[in-house]
């Protein structure tokens, strides 16, 4: 079983970019189910993904500074 | 349609969102107002061009769009941000046999508790930034900006299978920094930053 790991840890990487096919993830699931060490990297994996992902949300309220969007209009006024 | 003639008017309304959509992929302010201003005259440049059969917001994006991935895959060009192709770092985490050479401890946290905590964040953007150049740039476009694979592959002009082993090698690397400077570390009294 221990042969198994090292694609494990590529099939758990993949499975977030894209769909497994069914085989993969079976071998992947059957192996996480026995395999302490990777069932812990898949879960940290995971909770790395949850953390950069909630970073990411908190840009909504982020503007264009009064400077810039004055800048850009002068670049503007000046090409017409 | 007037508003679309006069190109302050789309500064008013699609300059914050083109701003945003910049930051987001560049991180850095002052490039993205650039970027964004970039966007505005070559929009103005070529407005008689625009067919109006997209929206003009996402006509100015795709303009954005180009002008960021330019922007990204020179600067991989330039400062030499490949990854060496023949070294295959997977040695360092896996035996000959295909065995964890560390077996990967259990991390308990929820990303809720992490996220809180400012000297994660800290340590997590340190780990970041101890990646190869380019691995970091396309794992944090793919992670933090939360930009699709294939958007990520037409744009810098990689395979599939190349993002996918940048993707892996990025999150093996993390997780070990992680797990050295932050959930490793966790035992002695608290919590110290790395």
């Amino acid at each position: 079983m221990n042969h198994f790991c090292k694609h494990a840890s590529h099939l758990t990487s993949e499975s977030m970019e894209r769909d497994l096919t069914m085989v993969e993830s079976i071998n992947l699931r059957l192996h996480l189910w026995i395999c302490s060490s990777c069932a812990n990297y898949s879960q940290s994996i995971k909770l790395l993904h949850q953390a950069l992902a909630a970073m990411r949300s908190d840009n909504e309220n982020i503007k264009l500074s009064e400077n810039a969007r004055q800048r850009i209009k002068d670049a503007i006024s000046n090409t017409h | 349609m007037t508003q679309q003639q006069n190109p302050e008017s789309w500064l008013d309304e699609h300059g914050d969102y083109l701003f945003r959509f910049a930051l987001m992929r560049l991180k850095k302010r002052e490039l993205a107002e650039d970027m964004v201003q970039e966007t505005f005259l070559a929009a103005w440049k070529s407005h008689k061009s625009f067919a109006g059969d997209s929206s003009l917001r996402t006509w100015l994006t795709g303009i954005l769009k180009h002008k960021i991935a330019d922007y990204i895959r020179k600067e991989i060009r330039t400062r030499n941000l490949n990854e060496q192709a023949e070294h295959d770092p997977t040695s360092i985490w896996f035996n000959h046999n295909g065995s964890w050479k560390d077996a990967p401890a259990a991390w308990q946290s929820s990303p809720e508790s992490l996220l809180a905590n400012e000297q994660f964040h800290h340590t997590l953007q340190q780990c970041l930034e101890k990646l190869p150049g380019k691995q970091q740039k396309i794992f944090e476009l793919r992670e933090l900006a939360g930009i699709s694979g294939d958007e990520i592959c037409n744009d810098l002009e990689i395979s599939q299978t190349n993002l996918h082993v940048i993707m892996y090698r990025a999150r093996m690397s993390l997780r070990q920094c992680l797990q050295n400077h932050w959930f490793g570390k966790k035992t002695s009294a608290g919590r110290t930053s790395a």
